[in-house]
């Protein structure tokens, strides 16, 4: 029972997260993409995004916030130690953001089209770099950090970092194909299966990296029940990938390859937790560690535990109100204001 | 070293908070107005009421996305900066934090969605449903952080053992002591601050003799408000300093300047502009005003009020910054006041019609010079709450240098210096775009919501 909080909690903090992975990872892969062609196209691209990623950036809010409250000790030992990939990462998401802002009120659309992309490419790096710089053997001393600022910077998380990226491109593209039509889509498409092959071939390296170089890694993969389960979300990753490119190709269904990318983000997902397991920084400080008293987890469940439900509730209700493909630009359009100056 | 860290990590909580701050005020107050011009809209089915909904709600959103892109870095500053106050005080601050993000911010975000892009999407209720949440989970976003902020002010139920926080009764320590004036006096501040805003470019176009009729709609809407939240503040502010008084007595001191407490049947003066010495420990000069501050501290005449060299210096706040900052506060309390009743006067005699309005060119600059007033009470009143706290983060308990990370001061700068630039050059485009924003002034002409039918209509 002492056991069950903490890895309840845990639960309860990778639901957002990887909601916040998947959905805002669309939302910053097109961001990306978006880089790579001209303004005409831009417009049609962002137009993808919606009026939903606010809704889909409260999830990191939301998980940030339970990483604080149930796990303390961890938020602040990777925060302090991830310290510049972090804030890297939330540069970047203020970038996006206020560029989406301004964008939409500015003449200058280019430039605001511009660092909308740069914005989601730090943003994407930063996040690469802090999951990569997890590994990176951080030197942890009676709860505090004690290595160097640049300790999370070396070969293996560089991997990583730029596998992440592909993989947001991949879920990018996917979320355009499905969100769009005509010639953005086509593009998309080529797009889709370029940035799908990269992710495929960087996870490869980064498994076989893994696997050969960190021993606990291995000794975790060897142990039951990893031993079974490993294997099974390894071959659903790269199904899912497989998938994703032999859909992609095909004309038939746009949403396909959308939701093979979310297969291989939800397999990742487990392949990474379950391979570090019961480790939450992986292998200095476990879950069981890091996790607030079990008074704290209680009172947490009341408050934030119970409103996860209803929370996920209402976000399907507001990603159903705003289902389907998009029509002329309508995120753009904005009544409030006399177009007409005076 | 250490000592730099300190410094500079509280430089950038400093300067991300005040900045952060900014939007949050306005997105409060701007959302519960959007809620006022709805209801309006629907009960009189008047068109100038969703074009004020429209309106305001443009800038709504700008505001919004600024302070979301803001303030997420504030959320993970704790981490990066304080991971030993984060460690120590998760189990309280970060709860309260999650609760803020599950119940609150959440909530505004999603429905923010349907408030905005689903004006032909969903049932005039259901939209009027989404913009309540929209308030609803902005009010309540201030809510858990004031209760978040107010625990490092006046921690209750926890205990200290060996140098670990024990949180011993979460309800108590929730609802704090400080957490109801806190509260309500910032959630109060927000509405204020909003109404100097909106009536300062309602004021604007009024003086440019643009669109008089749809501005001075919204401005008496202000004023009816301001004649309630105007003095309300005031109150709420006095009660705020007796909260003070009682739980942190070193801060009261700080704010009055107050160094020497006044022996039992005597009274003590009230400072009313000083030069603090903190190594002196006293006032280079001082203008005094006698028995003021026994009556506006204990509401009596020879009331005992504890000055500043009853706590050892190591104990003592800075002096200067909430000294100041409290009078700047005071006087724009009084100032909004003023301009509110300005505003009843001319109501009163008939001046806020639509011919005769836009003549008061002296009235209106007035109000429209006043837009900056409430963000910078609202911001000195948080400096004299925070700086006046030191040298604890939670006060009494952890010294806001064991709180500290134990990041390279280098990095740290660097960081800090980058927040200063980028949020220096966000408000610059903030300033810039609501200008353009103002400049166009209300869309009166695009057609009508056509909303979703729900069933029950299609039978007409």
């Amino acid at each position: 029972m002492g056991e069950f909080l903490p890895l309840f909690w845990y639960f309860l903090l990778v639901v957002p997260t990887a909601l916040f992975i998947i959905l805002d990872g669309a939302d910053l892969g097109i961001g990306i993409l978006s880089l790579t062609t001209n303004e005409s196209r831009r417009s049609a691209m962002l137009s993808a995004i919606g009026p939903l990623w606010y809704a889909n950036e409260t999830w990191l809010v939301v998980a940030g916030a339970i990483l604080f409250g149930a796990f303390p000790l961890a938020y602040g030992v990777m925060l302090s130690s991830l310290y510049i990939p972090a804030m890297v990462f939330l540069f970047g998401l203020v970038f996006r953001a206020v560029s989406v802002e301004f964008r939409v009120h500015s003449q200058h659309k280019r430039f605001w089209g511009f660092t909308f992309g740069l914005g989601c490419l730090l943003a994407v790096l930063g996040q690469g770099f802090i999951f990569g710089g997890l590994f990176s053997d951080l030197k942890i001393e009676s709860g505090s950090f004690v290595g160097g600022p640049w300790d999370w910077l070396n070969i293996n998380s560089s991997i990583i970092a730029i596998g992440v990226l592909s993989a947001y491109a991949m879920v990018g593209a996917a979320q355009i194909v499905n969100k769009t039509e005509g010639d953005i889509l086509a593009q998309n498409r080529r797009l889709l299966v370029g940035s799908a092959s990269a992710a495929l071939a960087l996870f490869i390296m980064v498994i076989i990296l893994m696997f050969t170089g960190h021993a606990p890694i291995s000794l975790i993969w060897l142990k039951s029940p990893q031993v079974y389960l490993e294997p099974i979300f390894l071959f659903t990753v790269i199904g899912g990938f497989i998938m994703t490119l032999v859909r992609s190709s095909k004309q038939r269904s746009n949403k396909a390859p959308y939701i093979w990318s979310v297969v291989v983000f939800v397999g990742t997902a487990a392949l990474t937790i379950s391979g570090i397991f019961p480790y939450f920084i992986p292998f200095s400080l476990s879950i069981a560690q890091a996790a607030s008293p079990r008074s704290s987890l209680i009172f947490m469940l009341f408050g934030a535990g119970m409103i996860l439900p209803i929370i996920i509730f209402y976000n399907i209700y507001v990603h159903r109100v705003f289902a389907g493909k998009v029509y002329g630009g309508e995120a753009e359009k904005c009544n409030g204001v006399n177009n007409n100056e005076y | 070293m250490e000592y730099a860290a300190v410094d500079i990590a509280r430089a950038q909580f400093a300067v991300t908070t005040i900045f952060h701050m900014l939007w949050p005020l306005l997105s409060i107050g701007l959302s519960l107005l959007m809620v006022v011009m709805e209801v309006l809209w629907l009960r009189t089915g008047d068109e100038i009421y969703y074009r004020q909904v429209r309106y305001w709600s443009v800038l709504f959103i700008l505001t919004f996305g600024i302070g979301v892109a803001s303030g997420v870095p504030l959320e993970f500053q704790f981490g990066t900066n304080w991971s030993r106050f984060s460690a120590s005080t998760g189990n309280i601050v970060g709860n309260l934090l999650a609760f803020e993000a599950s119940m609150s911010f959440a909530l505004e975000a999603a429905f923010l969605a349907v408030f905005v892009f689903g004006w032909n999407r969903v049932s005039r209720r259901m939209h009027l449903f989404s913009n309540i949440m929209v308030a609803f989970g902005a009010s309540l976003s201030a809510f858990w952080i004031m209760a978040a902020n107010s625990w490092m002010q006046t921690p209750a139920g926890a205990v200290v053992e060996g140098g670990k926080i024990t949180i011993t009764n979460y309800l108590q320590a929730t609802f704090n002591p400080d957490l109801p004036i806190a509260f309500t006096h910032i959630w109060v501040a927000s509405i204020e601050t909003t109404l100097f805003f909106v009536g300062g470019i309602c004021a604007w176009h009024i003086i440019r003799n643009r669109n008089v009729d749809f501005f001075l709609r919204t401005f008496k809407v202000m004023v009816i408000i301001g004649i309630v939240v105007a003095p309300l503040q005031i109150f709420l502010g006095d009660s705020s300093g007796l909260t003070v008084i009682k739980h942190q007595p070193a801060k009261a001191a700080a704010m009055e300047a107050d160094w020497v407490t006044n022996p039992p049947d005597t009274s003590a003066p009230w400072i009313l502009l000083a030069d603090p010495n903190q190594e002196k420990q006293d006032n280079n000069w001082e203008i005094k005003v006698p028995y003021m501050l026994s009556i506006l501290s204990t509401h009596s005449l020879k009331g005992r009020v504890i000055g500043l060299r009853d706590f050892p210096i190591e104990d003592q706040p800075p002096v200067a910054p909430p000294f100041y900052a409290f009078r700047v506060m005071v006087l724009l309390g009084f100032f909004m006041l003023f301009l509110v009743l300005w505003a009843v006067w001319q109501w009163f005699r008939a001046r806020l019609r639509v011919e005769s309005a836009p003549k008061d060119k002296v009235f209106w600059n007035f109000w429209l010079y006043a837009i900056p007033a409430g963000f910078l009470a609202t911001e000195c009143g948080w400096i004299v709450r925070e700086v006046g706290r030191q040298p604890w983060v939670v006060y009494g308990i952890m010294r806001t240098s064991e709180g500290v990370s134990s990041v390279n001061a280098a990095t740290a700068a660097t960081s800090l210096t980058l927040f200063i630039i980028i949020y220096l050059t966000l408000l610059g485009l903030f300033i810039y775009f609501t200008g353009r924003i103002l400049k166009k002034g209300p869309d009166l002409s695009s057609p009508l919501p056509t909303y979703k039918k729900i069933p029950t209509d299609t039978g007409r």
